[in-house]
């Protein structure tokens, strides 16, 4: 298992491109039958990664130099290099990896983009251009997802908005210029404050093993972890000189406080801006640029008009791959690289997750659009997210990971279901249909379910993931004193109200007399077909299957979790 | 020994999946009816098996074992079972309970075209609740917990096109869900502190715990969650509003529900983790049993329709437990809890019965009253005389609910007051709570002799009832109605649990009905139990005396007591008038307000940004426009201006280039030589 395996799940897609545009727009049906190919093969492929994967990471990984990444698959590659003189030298690299975070993201990647093709069978025009953009997206994704430098990443993160714009701007619903709009310039808001911070790190961190071997100081063939110590300590004295600096967005280089140089304005806190230090600074700014994405209470407002504007498999991409990589993001650049923000503001972001739980899903409650009351759904169990990552706990930080795939799953079927009676009928206001449990009693078996599994029943996924948040969240209070117990106490309220808005919909939309406002279009309501069966059922099994079997889940991502949770423990002490 | 155990665990799984794997596949049967012979033999071999386990396990025998589940950081999750005398008690009573509810049924919802859903739910149902019966640890009970509140929501929903149906789940889901927070918070709390879950490991860190203990007011509180869990499943106050409307199940499901799982699931707990409820919970505890108790029995006695009298009731009796769960004697609530399951089964399945006669009237007559009702009690009258098993065994339990001696209820009732007695000794108004409880009983026998009187004595307040053969019930159809009512009346005689019709031995019952041994030094005085019997022949004859003087009469369903006080208790106290006006709309108007915030104020700042930014870039337009463009054009002319007069001295003309040359030459002349 190498490089060119995980590269090869992440451009697959775009192998499609060119076949989709040989073929005429008139073609859809043979379109979607090869995006669905492709992505059945990226499921393979997928699975064999996870077969392969290792969570307690590949030992024998030459380039890897930190203990607690557990990092496999890890490889680098020169991409872009450039000598400056005496400047020194910069230096991007095309390197991957998979850890405990992405391997079950990118599983859920591949088997989400399956479903959204199966889903796109509503979209009747421009079919060529719907494709291909769907092709690049699912790249940008897995991109995402396995990226191990931070530029590369960022390229990913940034093409992964070209996609969404069209895809929301050209096939939405009504006021799909607006959502498109508010949904890319949110984004690149936030897009921006991580270019910021990125820009701050090109000139603080340095690669270690370059800059050592650059300076003769590293023998590569000796082993390397005791040497680069050495260029550290080298460093630190400044007795490397800055013609011999390989700066670096390698990822792993940037969690170490070794690799700065002295002085920089991310090499410590002692770098102030208007009074605060720095690192502080960079760890918000990566924050909330990723906050916006996840979204998060006050940065959600994109994601009820995108959602409600979107089309279905769009809906289903956007709420179940596009927001995990804002928490994604949260944990693999926000975290990692500035370890100390996450105790400073561990507080805060506790905060904002319950906010996020109690104000979205309280908002839910109101809404009348049953997509609109879904789209909040999303933002309040993002919340969840929140909370358990801000707990710095194992149970809390699990449950925050657990929280993202399994609202994968959840919420691409809940928007699966808000397709089903809008295709049908092009109105998706809860009051306007009632009993409709008697006209579809299938379409109505999987709402239950998915109502259900979001409310957080034992048994389905999202269960696991919000009892992990909360019990993590409990233990904050004694293991690290983060979290205070009453701020917990008043998340779980959350618990009421998601069981308020989800039955009560149910109650209005399913149960009672049979009634659909526009009687002309009555015979429109009917239940579900073959291919709905299709996106429907591995879903419901999946999220059965995670909510009953959840060390599955659990064995791949704990190492992963707790080295993360070590590391940024490890480095708010020693500050 | 080992082995034992482990047969012992292999028949405890099967007793408790067998019920919900045969609901399941009975969903896929061709033949929908068949699906009630199945869960009903699946029960049947679910009471077996846990009779089977009865007698080899009972009377001191405890297994703990499981398999690992869930492993994350310090939180190790397994499936644990807890097998002791106790569990197996109350697992024979769910499943004894459930099997003779599901024999009843399958008579009781024949024409029912979704017969086969409802049997998978009972299945279910009966599952989940063994789920809690076994339950090790407080995580795996919360899971089952929650799967209990899933099956109440689906059975009291069953008939989803009536919208009453719908609202009453969807009401009995939310307010479990609201315990459910409580439970949730009490287990994060003991998670945090003792980082274990294990109800046996629990107990004895509280041993442990001193009362100096640091956290000592988060492990009180702790006691507080869980036990909200109770007060949500076992419809305490002020979360009892849900099981009234509960009725909307069908009948046989609402025995189910008030009997043996769903309500029992509270007490029962609660006596599983006792030892959790110290400090100023356990008055807590107390003082809401108490007042669940009188303002449920006092709902009671203005309530019209059979079902709800019935549904009070339980309220009450769960009050009466949960007080003795609170004084700490978890074998005075469990024995209430057992007794009561008889009875109120029996009641209920009674109560089934004659609805079901009733519905057979409604659809043979003709000319029924406007506001005809078959649960509702004003129409009937007379009805003893339609299955004497039927009167007989309902009198028997209705004698049990209000503690008439030689009833089982009589002995557990006197056991309770008993301890609510001790926990008098406590001083202040502790002397309030045994009072309440008297005058409760009193309620109790009046509002059960009201509902005993108006269905069974008399004659039979429908106009022609010449034209309907009243013996229907007793025909050989329609055993499967009778005999399972007939066996819960026997049961809810004096002699399954004591020999001696006036007392039982608590301390044989006790130890085999909780977890924790508790010591019973303390007997009642004689005054205790004529009081009781006293104060609930108050209650009978006062009610049937009061009926046998007036006509009752049906008038519109809309029709209220004039009387403010017994309008009070028509209403329930009007608490959901007091929810269904004040919490729930001030909820969804917190959500609108918020939905207004998203779009005026946040969207708002944001357009104004928005806006903002594009007059800036007008402005810049504007300044590029003028500003920049007008210094670029600027230099523009200059230079041009500066070209034409120059070009002007290029006039070709050789005299003129020497005039510009001498005058050059003297201006630096002059210049130089000053």
């Amino acid at each position: 298992m190498d490089i060119g395996f995980i590269s090869l799940i992440i451009f697959l897609p775009l192998a499609g491109i060119p076949i989709i545009l040989l073929l005429p727009d008139r073609s859809g049906y043979i379109m979607r039958r090869l995006v669905t190919g492709i992505f059945g093969i990226e499921i393979l492929l997928s699975l064999i990664a996870f077969y392969a994967f290792n969570p307690v990471g590949d030992i024998n990984t030459p380039n890897l130099i930190y203990d607690w990444m557990n990092l496999s698959f890890y490889d680098e590659l020169p991409w872009i290099s450039m000598d400056l003189g005496v400047l020194g030298e910069l230096n991007i690299s095309y390197s991957l990896g998979i850890d405990g975070l992405s391997i079950w993201l990118i599983i859920l990647t591949s088997f989400i983009m399956l479903i959204a093709t199966l889903a796109s069978h509503t979209i009747k025009i421009k079919l060529k251009g719907f494709y291909v953009l769907i092709l690049l997206l699912g790249t940008t994704i897995f991109g995402c997802f396995a990226a191990m430098d931070l530029f590369l990443f960022f390229l990913f993160f940034e093409f992964m908005l070209l996609p969404m714009y069209f895809l929301i701007g050209l096939w939405g619903g009504p006021r799909k210029e607006y959502a498109a709009i508010k949904f890319f310039l949110y984004t690149l808001a936030g897009s921006m404050m991580i270019l910021v911070v990125m820009i701050g790190l090109y000139v603080s961190a340095i690669d270690p093993i370059a800059t050592g071997e650059k300076a003769g100081l590293i023998d590569i063939q000796q082993p390397l972890a005791d040497q680069v110590e050495v260029v550290q300590s080298e460093l630190a004295q400044g007795n490397i000189e800055e013609q011999y600096w390989v700066r670096t967005f390698k990822w792993a280089y940037l969690t170490d406080t070794g690799n700065y140089i002295p002085n920089s304005i991310f090499s410590s806190n002692n770098f102030k801006i208007w009074g605060e230090s720095a690192r502080n600074l960079a760890f918000l700014a990566l924050f909330i640029g990723f906050l916006i994405k996840l979204p998060g209470v006050p940065f959600h407002t994109w994601l009820p008009d995108a959602h409600v504007e979107a089309p279905t498999p769009i809906s289903v991409i956007l709420a179940a791959l596009l927001l995990k990589v804002g928490g994604y993001g949260i944990l693999r650049m926000a975290y990692s690289i500035f370890p100390e923000g996450a105790t400073q503001y561990g507080y805060v972001i506790g905060v904002l997750g319950v906010i996020s739980i109690i104000y979205a899903a309280l908002v839910a409650l109101a809404s009348k659009d049953l997509k609109k009351m879904i789209a909040y759904s999303s933002v309040s169990h993002m919340g969840f997210f929140l909370l358990g990552i801000a707990s710095l706990t194992n149970e809390g930080f699990m449950g925050a990971n657990f929280q993202l795939f399994s609202h994968g799953l959840i919420s691409a079927m809940l928007f699966l279901i808000a397709g089903v009676v809008y295709s049908r009928t092009h109105d998706r206001t809860i009051n306007h249909y009632g009993g409709l449990a008697k006209k579809m009693p299938k379409y109505t078996f999987f709402v239950v379910i998915a109502f259900f599994a979001s409310l957080g029943l034992p048994g389905f996924s999202g269960f696991i993931a919000e009892i992990f948040v909360f019990l993590g969240g409990f233990s904050s209070s004694t293991e690290n004193g983060i979290l205070p117990r009453s701020l917990v106490i008043i998340a779980a309220i959350g618990l009421i109200l998601t069981a308020g808005y989800y039955l009560w919909t149910l109650q209005r939309m399913f149960f009672g007399k049979f009634y659909y406002r526009e009687q002309e279009k009555e015979r429109a309501l009917v239940d579900l077909e073959p291919v709905d069966y299709l996106m429907f059922t591995p879903l419901a099994i999946a999220i059965l299957f995670f909510g009953l079997f959840p060390q599955i889940f659990i064995d791949g991502v704990a190492p992963t979790v707790e080295g993360l949770i070590n590391h940024i423990m490890s480095s708010s002490i020693s500050k | 020994m080992k082995q034992n155990d482990f047969i012992i665990n292999i028949l405890i799984i099967c007793g408790w999946l067998i019920p919900l794997l045969c609901g399941i596949s009975g969903i896929f049967l061709k033949n929908r009816k068949n699906s009630g012979l199945l869960v009903s033999g699946a029960l049947a071999i679910s009471t077996l098996i846990h009779s089977v386990i009865f007698f080899f396990l009972y009377k001191g025998n405890e297994i703990i074992a499981g398999i690992p589940w869930l492993n994350i950081g310090k939180l190790n999750i397994s499936l644990d079972i807890w097998a002791n005398d106790a569990s197996i008690s109350m697992a024979l009573l769910v499943s004894f309970i459930a099997t003779l509810v599901s024999f009843f049924s399958r008579k009781y919802m024949e024409d029912e075209p979704r017969i086969h859903h409802y049997f998978s739910f009972l299945g279910f149902f009966t599952f989940a609740m063994l789920g809690i019966v076994w339950s090790e640890n407080l995580f795996l009970m919360f899971v089952f917990w929650e799967l209990v509140g899933l099956a109440s929501y689906l059975l009291i929903g069953f008939w989803y096109t009536k919208p009453s149906a719908a609202k009453a789940g969807l009401k009995a889901f939310v307010m479990n869900r609201i315990g459910d927070f409580g439970f949730m918070a009490g287990m994060g709390i003991l998670f945090a502190i003792f980082h274990d879950l294990s109800i046996t490991n629990l107990a004895s860190d509280y041993l442990n715990t001193s009362p100096e203990n640091e956290n000592i007011f988060w492990i009180i509180l702790a006691g507080l969650g869980i036990f909200m869990g109770a007060m949500g499943k076992s419809a305490q106050f002020p979360l009892q509003v849900w099981l009234p409307d509960a009725m909307e199940g069908p009948t046989p499901a609402s025995a189910l529900i008030h009997a043996a799982t769903m309500v029992a699931a509270g007490v029962y707990m609660l006596s599983r983790t006792v030892f959790l409820y110290i400090g100023w919970v356990s008055d807590f505890i107390v003082i809401i049993g108490t007042i669940t108790a009188l303002i449920a029995a006092f709902s009671a006695i203005k309530q019209n329709d059979i079902k709800k009298v019935l549904a009070f009731s339980t309220i009450s009796q769960l009050g009466y437990m949960i007080v003795a769960a609170g004084t700490g004697s978890a074998g005075a609530a469990m024995f209430h809890l057992f007794t009561h399951a008889f009875f109120k089964a029996g009641l209920f399945l009674g109560a089934g019965a004659i609805i079901y006669y009733m519905h057979q009237r409604e659809h043979s007559e003709s000319d029924l009253p406007k506001y005809f009702d078959a649960q509702d009690m004003r129409f009937m009258g007379g009805l003893r005389k339609i299955n004497p098993i039927l009167f007989v065994g309902y009198t028997i339990m209705t004698a049990s609910l209000c503690a008439i001696p030689f009833s089982s209820g009589f002995l557990s009732k006197e056991s309770v007051i008993k301890h609510a007695l001790i926990y008098a000794q406590g001083g202040d108004f502790r002397f309030l709570v045994p009072a309440i409880l008297l005058i409760t009983s009193g309620l109790t026998a009046f509002y059960m002799g009201r509902q005993w009187y108006l269905v069974f004595m008399g004659k039979s307040r429908l106009k022609n009832n010449t034209s309907f053969k009243l013996q229907s019930l007793s025909t050989s159809d329609n055993k499967q109605l009778i005999f399972p009512i007939a066996i819960l009346a026997l049961l809810s005689l004096w002699i399954p649990f004591s020999i001696n019709p006036f007392h039982a031995n608590e301390i044989s019952l006790f130890s085999s009905l909780t977890s924790y041994p508790q010591n019973i030094e303390y007997s009642a005085p004689t005054w205790l139990p004529a009081t009781a019997v006293i104060l609930t022949i108050i209650g009978l004859s006062a009610a049937i005396y009061g009926l046998t003087r007036r006509r009752i009469s049906y008038a519109s369903p809309t029709f209220t007591s004039k009387t403010p006080f017994l309008k009070l208790s028509r209403e329930q106290l009007y608490f959901n008038d007091f929810y269904n006006l004040s919490i729930v709309p001030g909820t969804i108007k917190l959500g609108r307000f918020l939905e207004k915030v998203d779009m005026k104020v946040i969207d708002g700042i944001l357009h104004a940004i928005t806006i903002g930014t594009v007059i800036i870039g007008q402005i810049t337009k504007v300044i590029e426009k003028y500003f920049i463009d007008g210094m670029v054009r600027m230099v523009a002319y200059i230079s041009g201006v500066t070209g034409k007069i120059t070009r002007q001295m290029q006039g070709g003309r050789i005299q003129l280039y020497i005039l510009y040359a001498v005058i050059s030459i003297v201006f630096l002349m002059l210049m130089f030589y000053r």
